[in-house]
């Protein structure tokens, strides 16, 4: 568990959270652009000192402004990875991943985490002979090849495109369970939060606005249909009457029909998070037919 | 969902799956029949303002009604616009001083000859209609 206090004022911006990481789960740090995500993580890596506050791992302090103690990045047990993947240019792949390995003995480890993320046979490549999905597995498995306690995502896939980011959400997932690492993920993406994260931490103007499971925080408790979906709007085709909203929901697609007025009204468009609510009495249930 | 009819929570009844939540929306009354995990979850306690939300296409028109029916729901109202489309026609009815809209196909829109300015029923069955509560 990872106890989060945080004062800090620039110029123009302050940050006051306080908040939880559970052990071993994935909380999601999500809001607007400019609401403190990114500078959270910066602090709590080291690269930037908060004015105030606390930073706890376990029994480990890591940052404590009353006691004046600031760990260097180095020696708290972070993996970091970045939206602009960072890795080093001039290296291989092979050997930008080694670079996360401290012990000589762990080397051999190098061929069994490259084929974790699928880059086996791209081992002597360099980044720039890479697409950005692959760089970001790159960058993935060099944060995590160091064993690390924490591992921080910075919108590590929002810079890539569509279908890229959903095969590696994906991946993601597989990979940070199977390494069963403490994970702090900002987001701005909803359908990320829900694919991804055990937990949610809502950051507004530098303020924890909300917290909880995707489903408290996202839906609360207002709805009385027992089936609510969050996707994504992947098309949208409308008469004057009726439109057919296509709603993405893990690989599997929805296809709503709501009042065309209604597309207007929410000004839906094409990679907008929505919630398909449905009564439980509407569905129909068919057993599958391999199943005796 | 656009039709969204906002009212007071006036009686709640669970039973072991199902709860009965009963809504007076202006002077008609209303019975929704939710789960009883839905009705727990959103704390529903009679006095509660809530939304009761209906799609276009769960709400049927009659016209002349008379008989009994088991439909629970029923509003009178005046036909104020009709958009036809292809197959389906979305028919605006002004009850209580709200405007709800129903989608019914162009076939019914012929055979009962609605037209703007008739007075007609809208009906829902208890089952069909959603509860939201708002922040």
């Amino acid at each position: 568990m990872l106890n989060i206090s945080l004062q800090k004022t620039w110029k123009e911006f302050g940050l006051d959270v306080s908040f939880e990481i559970p052990r071993g789960k994935v909380t999601a740090l999500f809001g607007p652009s400019g609401a403190g995500k990114s500078s959270i993580l910066r602090i709590i890596s080291g690269l930037e000192t908060a004015d105030g506050g606390i930073i706890l791992h376990g029994r480990e302090v890591w940052f404590d402004d009353k006691q004046k103690i600031h760990l260097p990045p180095q020696r708290r047990s972070i993996g970091f990875v970045f939206q602009d993947f960072a890795l080093f240019p001039h290296l291989t792949v092979e050997r930008n991943v080694a670079y996360g390995i401290k012990e000589k003995r762990r080397l051999n480890e190098l061929k069994d985490l490259i084929s974790l993320v699928g880059l086996s046979g791209y081992e002597r490549y360099y980044p720039a002979q890479l697409s950005g999905g692959q760089k970001q597995r790159v960058a993935l498995i060099r944060a995590l090849a160091r064993k690390p306690d924490l591992l921080l995502l910075d919108e590590p896939l929002s810079a890539l495109d569509w279908e890229t980011r959903r095969q590696l959400q994906e991946d993601l997932k597989k990979i940070i369970k199977q390494f069963h690492v403490t994970t702090l993920y900002v987001t701005h993406d909803v359908t990320e939060v829900y694919k991804l994260a055990d937990y949610v931490v809502v950051l507004e103007s530098g303020r924890v606005v909300k917290q909880g499971t995707p489903e408290e925080v996202f839906l609360g408790k207002k709805l009385s249909t027992r089936i609510q979906i969050v996707g994504k709007v992947v098309s949208i085709e409308s008469d004057p009457i009726m439109a057919v909203v296509t709603v993405l929901h893990d690989d599997q697609y929805f296809k709503t029909l709501i009042d065309t007025e209604e597309v207007g009204r929410l000004n839906l468009k094409i990679g907008n998070d929505v919630v398909i609510g449905a009564k439980s009495s509407d569905v129909i249930l068919f057993k599958v037919l391999t199943q005796s | 969902m656009a039709n969204r009819l906002c009212g007071k929570i006036v009686n709640v009844a669970q039973g072991q799956i199902h709860a009965h939540v009963q809504i007076l929306w202006k002077e008609i009354p209303l019975s929704v029949i939710i789960t009883r995990a839905s009705c727990e979850d959103m704390h529903l306690s009679v006095g509660d303002t809530i939304s009761v939300l209906v799609k276009g296409t769960d709400i049927m028109l009659a016209k002349s009604f008379s008989g009994m029916l088991s439909a629970r729901n029923r509003a009178m109202g005046i036909v104020r616009q009709i958009i036809q489309g292809d197959v389906l026609s979305k028919v605006f009815v002004e009850s209580q001083g709200d405007m709800l809209h129903a989608f019914i196909t162009n076939t019914s829109l012929k055979e009962m000859d609605i037209r703007e300015g008739d007075e007609v029923t809208a009906i829902v069955k208890s089952t069909e209609l959603i509860l939201s509560k708002e922040a």
